[in-house]
């Protein structure tokens, strides 16, 4: 027993750890981003292996609805420049500009969330289901899987635009972080739809 | 008379209000180059770079070359939002060898499976339908 309460062991999340050299918090979100590049790896696997390995495979180009994916690989890019916005407007002290540039990156956000369910319900229209072939199968698999990081992003995005935004006035430098964090997960998932639009729209 | 000497002096009219303001001060006061104009010039480049990804995929090449082109370009997007965006730059050797790791993982998970799935073909056990 040192006498020291165990709140002291998390004490890095405004200053940087010494044994580290970053915010605990910030390791923290890397060490997610690193286990979500295993979790999109496996399925960027499974998709060269059963494409690799089947008899025949649907032009994928004539399948989907390329200019709708150009469209939201756009909408997700301008995004992620709104979110780095965000994080400078607090390291220049901006508040407001702060709101704006993170209300646009949430609305950006549902933007494409908008694109993808037409796009699925365009194609269950077509009577283009999962369980219609392999590469659909994969397509609902990993284009859903990222939809929901979307979802959690907006989820998490819209708490930092509202009631979270009040410890501007208490800590801000806590709020840099915290958005700093935030937008690293937000940028990661904008790198994975980099990485969906040319293996399930364009090859 | 400790608080007096060079660099420690200390003044009791250092209120409140002046700690907050210099938090604040501390925050914009990085090394870090905070110019919008260079994250919008990475902005419109990868505009740019999606377009031609887009518009290259609509030009008749083989297989693999379409492979190739467009992963070569997504590779270098993603490398762009890494580098200017998510400032890995700026990042302490911690994260390098962080990433390090999960890359060996992850080529090992891509290309042990496509080898394993090879030579089950090989081996004539039937692929997938």
């Amino acid at each position: 027993m040192n006498g020291s309460s165990p709140t002291e062991t998390i004490n890095y999340i405004v200053d940087e750890n010494p044994q580290t050299g970053l915010y605990d918090s910030k390791l923290g979100i890397w060490l997610f981003l690193a286990s979500e590049v295993m979790l999109f790896g496996a399925l960027f696997s499974a998709y060269i292996l059963l494409r690799t390995g089947s008899f025949s495979w649907p032009s994928q180009h004539d399948l989907m609805n390329v200019p709708i994916g150009t469209v939201n690989t756009m909408v997700l890019i301008s995004s992620s420049i709104t979110m780095i916005m965000s994080w400078i407007s607090l390291k220049r002290n901006q508040f407001g500009r702060y709101r704006l540039y993170l209300g646009l990156t949430i609305i950006l956000g549902f933007l494409f969330l908008v694109f993808k369910t037409y796009e699925y319900v365009d194609h269950i229209n077509h009577h283009l289901y999962p369980s219609t072939n392999v590469f659909l199968g994969m397509y609902y698999t990993m284009t859903g899987l990222h939809a929901l990081h979307v979802i959690g992003g907006i989820v998490v995005l819209s708490y930092m635009w509202g009631p979270g935004s009040r410890m501007w006035l208490t800590n801000p430098k806590r709020l840099t972080n915290r958005i700093e964090t935030v937008g690293l997960y937000w940028h990661f998932v904008d790198i994975i739809w980099i990485f969906l639009l040319p293996t399930l729209y364009l090859i | 008379m400790a608080f007096c000497r060079y660099h420690l002096d200390f003044s009791f009219a250092y209120t409140l209000s002046d700690l907050k303001a210099d938090m604040k001060n501390s925050i914009s006061n990085s090394n870090e180059n905070l110019s919008s104009r260079k994250y919008i010039l990475v902005f419109i480049s990868l505009l740019l770079l999606t377009v031609l990804t887009v518009a290259l995929s609509y030009l008749k090449h083989t297989l693999m070359l379409t492979i190739i082109i467009a992963f070569t370009i997504a590779l270098f997007k993603g490398g762009l939002i890494v580098r200017y965006f998510m400032r890995l730059i700026n990042e302490k050797p911690v994260i390098f060898w962080l990433l390090f790791l999960t890359f060996i993982f992850l080529f090992a998970i891509l290309f042990l499976t496509f080898f394993e799935q090879q030579n089950q073909v090989n081996t004539n056990v039937l692929p997938f339908t």
